[in-house]
């Protein structure tokens, strides 16, 4: 055994050379520190390491001690203390948002002196509290740095002396030379009308000679025409949907951005309560919007085939009431309409049909259809006409054509960017070239301001005086609820001082006041009346005037029906793309707001862009990638008609018709490169602006007005005949949602029919979860709420119990609640990188859910694919859900955090505590409702965010609620209930001595929803409404199974569709 | 040199209150009018008695501005609008140069008591030295804290020569006593090397010293880290000598008075400058600092004294924030004042005899959560606790008040991280 040798390998075993040296040499000195240190290399460096670790520890202990000293804090008292400001304490003002295209009547938050939010006026006004995102987020437009702080004279400041003194020379000089012309978007102000009059009387020589012309941004003159023809007067009534019980829209987003949205959209969802009379609604449209959404019944059309669904409707309508049929309408159309106007005439005089096209047309055969249903004077009010859209697209126009010839000498334009907004833009610019005065009254150096001599920069609207007639009968004031921030001047002031009228513009609005207003009020002395005018915001009155009778004619109904049938031809091969006004950004008057860029598109959930939306079959036809993320850039399409090229990215959206593309009006905005904000171009991963390769600056997405054309006098938004090509390259679009459908879950949405529901089977529409359970060696379904991991949550009777009860029958995905909530909570914007990396920031997302064919055969217990489940039916229905942090009674977060900083208070509410956070994203992990979101940036210091988040700016930063903390990197964020003001709330309660008045606390979310989807209170107080709602058939919560108790509770959407058309 | 004009001030009140006194006693019975009594219950809320303007002119030398019109000036005082009447130009002058001030209201006053008022102005002597020289620094620093590191210095070094004087002695003794008994003297060693083999023979000793300073080492490094941030005492100079000691503690000034939204707000309020005025703008001097102190507020909001009018000109006052919470932390004022109760001594401290302000609590969170666990909700006669006692059931009611029969703020969430920080 001894004569065994182990050996490590040959060499040992050969006993080589090399083995015996390097058995000698066992620590090798090839190369000593000594002489890995001489190198000569390494000297070069000025710094060795041990100098290096030396200047570490010093600056680390430096840096240390230095943090250790206070910073003198100073605290600066008012000299003279307003009355009113008590510092701590906000105060709220009525005051009105128009901005040519929105109304509403809103409230603004001040603190300090510091406006810092904007709620809509419940009480008072037109609107009944209903604003959008655009109307809450225009508060942050106020601190925008951009805007320009003087008044411009050939691109430098100057004074308001000198610009005047030149102003009123060059007039009095131009007045002889040609046309004088005044160019605004709609003036629903009666003083500003008085002092734009003065000053078109100051310069009139003769006729024509100088002039007021009013221009719409996105025009709705169709309507005034038609009402034209039909009664005799231009008027746009007052729509009441809340009065419909039948409402078809044809191409009219009339809860997203036709005409008065704002107001219709809260009469309408008081209209659509599964438990009191439900309205039924039709919409026939070719692009999904959020009324498409809401719809009963959803029929994608074409743009070209609305005329010929009005006309379809007519003639069914006309079949029945006995009168002759207007055209010959295709089988397929009549069809398609038969219900719908079956269930018109079945509700004659309480229905409603209103279209979005803007052709006289279309209008007209619409209004004929109204006539025949007996629908004027019940829900429609031709007695109070609407005063907004009062634009003229002929006499725009003629005005551009007047300028290309040269005849006009001065032009003064206010309220409008014709350089972007008109589709003849680019004759508008060659017009303007020839101009002698240009001025120009915008607040930004925009696309028109930035090719005018002067430009005399208007006060923010929350600057501003104002006084608004929005309808007759309606009176609504605007008051500054700060003082100027910049050496602006009112434009109604402007407009007096150029007419040499010595007046204040707040004495012209107070004399209009005491003339027009006040004797049809009365009933006070006017002291009075303007005080509490002031106070509520807004004044009825009755001022009805007399309603017009019908006067349409047969011939012009047929000469409609013919010019319809003509259009009804559609160039095969092409496509037909529509130009509509989205959500967040509209026309892009505030297309530099981050907090609206940020704001996903109710359907497309994209960000920070415009795109070309194409139906499914086109897609794959054209070959565009139809699944957009991280790694999945858009195809760009390459639009082209009348010689006009577009590139633009696509995004392939369930529900668009086929044959059919549309994109949304608003971007592109200082393509120039004009200084029309921070947020308002494309940014770079590391900060920074994109720029071509000249060194401009990249407008956000693209400005597609000029598409648009002038049909028989009005604009129309719908163009035929497009060419579209793949061009093979990519574009990477921010999408929040990838996603499409809830994969046949049944926990998440709930939707039922009307027809079940009335039922009142709730197993039908909203069973009770049961899961598995072994009891006695037999598996057996217990409720959820029957089993339990935990120990019992003292929440339930005792103290508060805070939470809500989100009906999604009401909610249409508008977004104005996740503007209100980033205002309110100080939420960051991060950008389109960060969206495109899914590290949005919103506290509250709004998630939309479309059906797909094959999840009720999961549902059924039928064999299923997966696969088929994640594409979206061809005309899916859309469901949106508000989805915040749902404040679990047994929070699975809460269990995983290592230093508890999220915890459980008594009141119901998941607290998230900052300061203790280390950032070690378990909770978020843990979240079934994927609903935490992780500070990966100081979004208020790195470069990245600089052009992006208004935190990092110093004006920006005023818009900031001091009441609420700025969160730092590295920590995780969530919905908190608002629970700043559930503490104000209770505060306020227990300094009166009194029990919390239900209603009393509201969170920001639930204030700004326009349609009360969102009720928020305390469940333990029997007598809310929210209680009440929580024990409701419908009330169910997300992901119940999986057993973490929540306090937000969500309700059943229900349709008005019978059991069978479900 | 401020702790000289105090001293002075002292040495002046002194001196008028024994005046005050002597006159007292020798007052005879059948009582004059009072000149000073009446001065101040009718003439001193807009006359001064020395030549400076208040609302009024200021009285000294009346009488010989008036000089050969006694009668007149009697009847100005107690009629002034007959005088006016008269056309008297001296009259006519002094209305228009106070016509801001408006015309004197008629004062129910007899001429024995106007002879009575003359003399106390004719024989009134400024008791207050003109003040403190402009530029000098007018800061009021509290007295009594000198600076006594010096002497500290000076006794710790004679005690250590003391100490070694002593060794020295003793070694010598010892020595000697070495010597006669014929043990090993320690001659030749130093006192290291003699600490050393005294320490190598005292090992216990050694160790117990060395654990002990091991122990308050680490405890001191602890305070100075816990400390961190930690401003308890924290006294900034402010830019004006506003004292509190005067204000609310002489002179008994409700805290509610300037702080006007402790009882609103989160915030208790510095007083905006207006405020200060609705006093000052009659008292012009103080005793200690006499006019310097008052004169920043006059510049803050633009007071012309001379002129007794606005002048337009606004300068904000800086003053040094002293409680500091970190911006994590939501605190609000009328929480605890106008719900919970709580004085403002409970956290400020005894701020009505401070000169200085100076922070009196730690401001930690221990320090906040600590009166949330003491503290007993303050339950009486609030609607908004009666309704959720009214939710309770018994069980649950008696589960809060378990042992101590008492619901702490604790209790009802008060520990919770919400409470404070969103």
């Amino acid at each position: 055994m001894g004569q065994t040798k182990y050996f490590r390998g040959l060499d040992e075993l050969h006993n080589t050379p090399q083995f015996q040296e390097a058995a000698n040499n066992e620590f090798p000195k090839e190369l000593t520190v000594d002489e890995f240190l001489g190198k000569a290399n390494l000297n070069e460096a000025s710094t060795s390491r041990r100098d290096f670790l030396k200047f570490l520890g010093f600056s680390v202990t430096a840096a240390t001690v230095a943090a250790c000293e206070t910073p003198v804090i100073k605290s600066i008292p008012y000299v003279n203390k307003p009355e009113e400001i008590t510092p701590g304490v906000a105060n709220y003002y009525a005051s009105t948002y128009y901005d040519g295209q929105d109304f509403a009547n809103i409230m603004v938050k001040t603190r300090e002196g510091r406006p810092i939010y904007i709620k809509g006026n419940k009480n008072f006004g037109i609107t009944a509290g209903a604003t959008g995102p655009r109307v809450n987020a225009s508060v942050l437009g106020l601190y925008d740095s951009a805007r320009l702080q003087s008044p411009i004279k050939a691109g430098k400041a100057a004074t308001w002396k000198e610009v005047d003194a030149e102003i009123a020379a060059k007039l009095e000089q131009a007045k002889g030379k040609g046309k004088i012309r005044i160019l605004t978007s709609t003036v629903i102000s009666p003083s500003l009308q008085t002092a734009i009059n003065g000053l078109v009387a100051k310069f009139n020589t003769g006729e024509g000679t100088s002039a007021h012309i009013t221009a719409d941004a996105y025009s709705y003159s169709a309507i005034r025409k038609a009402n034209e023809k039909t009664f005799g007067v231009g008027l746009i009534p007052t729509y009441n949907f809340g009065a419909a019980k039948t409402i078809v829209g044809i191409g009219a987003d009339f809860m997203g951005s036709w005409l008065m949205y704002n107001e219709y959209v809260s009469a309408y969802a008081k209209n659509r309560k599964a438990d009191s009379d439900m309205s039924r609604h039709f919409q026939y449209e070719s692009l999904m919007t959020v009324t498409g959404a809401s719809a009963d019944v959803r029929i994608a059309t074409k743009p070209s085939e609305e005329g010929q669904v009005a006309l379809a409707i007519y003639n069914h309508l006309a079949a029945k009431a006995g009168v002759s049929a207007a055209g010959v309408v295709s089988n397929d159309i009549l069809t398609k309409t038969k219900k719908a106007a079956e269930e018109l005439w079945a509700t004659k005089g309480s229905s409603l049909v209103v279209a979005g096209s803007n052709n006289l047309h279309v209008q007209l055969v619409v209004n004929h259809i109204n006539q025949l249903l007996g629908n004027y004077g019940t829900t429609i009010d031709l007695s109070k006409p609407v005063n907004l859209f009062n634009g003229n697209d002929e006499a725009a126009y003629k005005l551009v054509e007047e300028m290309k010839a040269g005849e006009v000498s001065a032009l003064i334009v206010y309220g409008l960017n014709p350089a972007y907004h008109f589709f003849n833009a680019a004759d508008f610019k060659a017009g303007l070239a020839k101009v002698g005065l240009k001025i120009s009254l915008a607040d930004f150096k925009d696309e028109t301001a930035s090719l005018c001599d002067y430009v005399c920069p208007d006060n923010h609207f929350l600057e501003s005086w104002n006084d608004f007639m929005p309808k007759a009968g309606e009176y609504a004031l605007a008051q500054p609820t700060i003082s100027r921030l910049f050496n602006t001047r009112q434009a109604g002031q402007s407009f007096l001082v150029w007419s040499g009228d010595s007046r204040n513009y707040l004495d012209l609005i107070k004399e209009t006041a005491q003339a027009n207003v006040f004797p049809k009020v009365g009933g006070m002395a006017f002291g009075d009346f303007w005080n509490n005018s002031l106070h509520n915001g807004a004044v009825s009155f009755a001022d009805a005037q007399a309603s017009p009778a019908f006067v349409g004619s047969e011939a012009d109904l047929n000469l409609a029906s013919t010019v319809i049938e003509k259009s009804a031809k559609n160039v095969s091969g092409t496509f037909e793309v529509l130009l509509y006004n989205s959500t967040a950004i509209g026309v892009g008057n505030q297309a530099n707001n981050p907090w609206l860029q940020e704001l996903p598109d109710p359907i497309t959930k994209i960000t920070w862009d415009n795109y070309l939306t194409v139906s499914p079959v086109d897609a794959q036809a054209l070959g565009f990638n139809t699944y957009i993320g991280e790694d999945n850039p858009a195809s760009v399409a390459e639009i082209s008609i009348n010689g006009k090229t577009m590139k633009l990215p696509v995004y392939v959206l369930p529900g668009q018709k086929a044959g059919t593309m549309a994109v949304a009006l608003g971007y592109g905005r200082g393509e120039n490169g004009e200084e029309i904000g921070k947020a308002a171009f494309q940014t770079g991963t590391y900060g920074g602006y994109l720029t071509d390769d000249n060194g401009k600056k990249q407008a956000i997405g693209v400005n597609v007005f000029p598409l648009a054309k002038l049909t028989e006098g009005c604009v129309a938004y719908s163009v035929e005949g497009v060419q579209v090509k793949n061009t093979g390259e990519t574009f990477a679009l921010a999408c929040t949602q990838t996603q499409h459908t809830v994969m046949g879950r049944d926990s998440i949405v709930r939707e039922t029919t009307l027809g079940t529901y009335r039922k009142g089977n709730r197993e039908d529409f909203n069973p009770v979860h049961a899961i598995a359970y072994h009891e006695g060696g037999e598996s057996i379904k217990k409720p959820v709420d029957e089993i339990d991991l935990w120990g019992e949550h003292p929440v339930e009777n005792i103290g508060h119990r805070w939470g809500m009860a989100i009906d999604l029958n009401s909610c249409h995905g508008c977004g104005a609640c996740i503007i209100a909530c980033h205002a309110e909570n100080n939420v960051p914007v991060v950008g389109k990188d960060e969206i495109r990396r899914s590290r949005d920031m919103h506290w509250l997302r709004l998630d939309r859910y479309f059906s797909s064919a094959e999840e009720p055969k999961k549902l059924n217990g039928e064999d299923f694919s997966y696969d088929l489940m994640e594409i979206p039916e061809e005309n899916p229905k859309v469901v949106f859900m508000p989805m915040m942090c749902q404040h679990c009674n047994h929070a699975p977060c809460e269990t995983v955090c290592p230093v508890a900083a999220t915890t459980h208070s008594n009141e119901g509410i998941n607290q998230m505590t900052y300061n203790r956070c280390i950032g070690t994203r378990y909770c978020a992990n843990n979240c079934p409702y994927k609903v935490r979101r992780f500070n990966w940036f100081n979004y208020q210091e790195y470069r990245k965010f600089t052009e992006v988040n208004p935190a990092q700016d110093d004006l920006g930063r005023m818009v900031l609620n001091p009441d609420v903390t700025v969160r730092a990197r590295g920590v995780m964020e969530k919905c908190s209930l608002c629970v700043g003001r559930i503490q104000a709330g209770k505060l306020e309660a227990k300094k009166k001595g009194e029990p919390i008045q239900d209603g009393a606390i509201q969170t920001a979310c639930a204030e700004a929803c326009p349609t009360h989807a969102i009720t928020f209170g305390d469940i333990n107080d029997k007598g809310s409404v929210v209680a009440g709602l929580t024990k409701s058939n419908r009330a169910y919560r997300v992901i119940e199974e999986v057993g973490t108790q929540t306090n937000m509770y969500y309700m059943v959407k229900v349709r008005n569709n019978s059991e069978k058309e479900a | 040199m401020l702790t000289n004009h105090r001293a002075l001030g002292r040495f002046t009140k002194a001196v008028v209150s024994l005046s005050v006194l002597l006159t007292l006693f020798v007052t005879p019975a059948f009582a004059q009018p009072n000149g000073e009594a009446l001065f101040k219950g009718n003439c001193a809320s807009c006359h001064k008695p020395t030549d400076k303007r208040l609302t009024g002119p200021g009285l000294k030398g009346v009488q010989d501005r008036w000089a050969g019109k006694e009668a007149l000036l009697k009847q100005w005082i107690k009629n002034p609008n007959a005088v006016i009447a008269t056309g008297d130009p001296y009259v006519k002058q002094l209305v228009a140069d106070y016509a801001s001030s408006g015309i004197m209201p008629a004062q129910a006053v007899n001429d024995a008591e106007i002879d009575a008022i003359l003399s106390y102005i004719a024989n009134y002597k400024d008791p207050a030295p003109a003040g403190p020289t402009p530029g000098t620094d007018t800061v009021a620093q509290p007295t009594g804290d000198e600076d006594n590191t010096k002497w500290y210095v000076v006794i710790a070094s004679l005690l250590v020569i003391v100490v070694f004087s002593l060794a020295g002695v003793r070694k010598s003794l010892y020595n000697s006593l070495a010597e006669k008994k014929g043990l090993p003297t320690t001659d030749g060693l130093t006192y290291w090397e003699s600490f050393k083999l005294w320490m190598g023979k005292n090992r216990a000793i050694v160790t117990i010293v060395i654990v002990f300073l091991f122990v308050m080492g680490a405890k001191d490094t602890y305070d100075a880290l816990m400390s961190i941030g930690v401003y308890e005492g924290y006294k900034p100079t402010q830019p004006i000598a506003f004292s509190h000691k005067i204000h609310a503690g002489q002179n008994k000034v409700n805290c509610v008075y300037c702080h006007s939204s402790v009882e609103k707000s989160k915030h208790a309020g510095i007083p905006s400058a207006n405020v200060c005025m609705n006093c000052h703008k009659a008292v012009q001097e103080g005793k200690i600092t006499g006019t310097a102190e008052i004169a920043k507020i006059y510049e803050a909001v633009g007071w012309d004294v001379d002129k007794q009018a606005y002048t337009g000109e606004e300068k904000p006052i800086q003053w040094v924030k002293i409680h500091n919470l970190p911006d994590h932390a939501y605190f609000n004022h009328s929480q605890h004042v106008v719900v919970g109760k709580v004085e403002c001594q409970e956290c400020h401290g005894k701020i009505e005899e401070m000169e200085v302000v100076e922070q009196h609590a730690p401001l930690t969170m221990g320090w906040c959560i600590k009166c949330h666990g003491e503290k007993e909700v303050q339950m009486a006669d609030n609607g908004y606790y009666d309704e959720i006692h009214n939710r309770l059931t018994k069980a649950e009611l008696k589960k809060y008040l378990n042992d101590d029969e008492k619901i702490s703020v604790k209790e009802l969430g008060g520990w919770e991280c919400a409470k404070c920080h969103y």
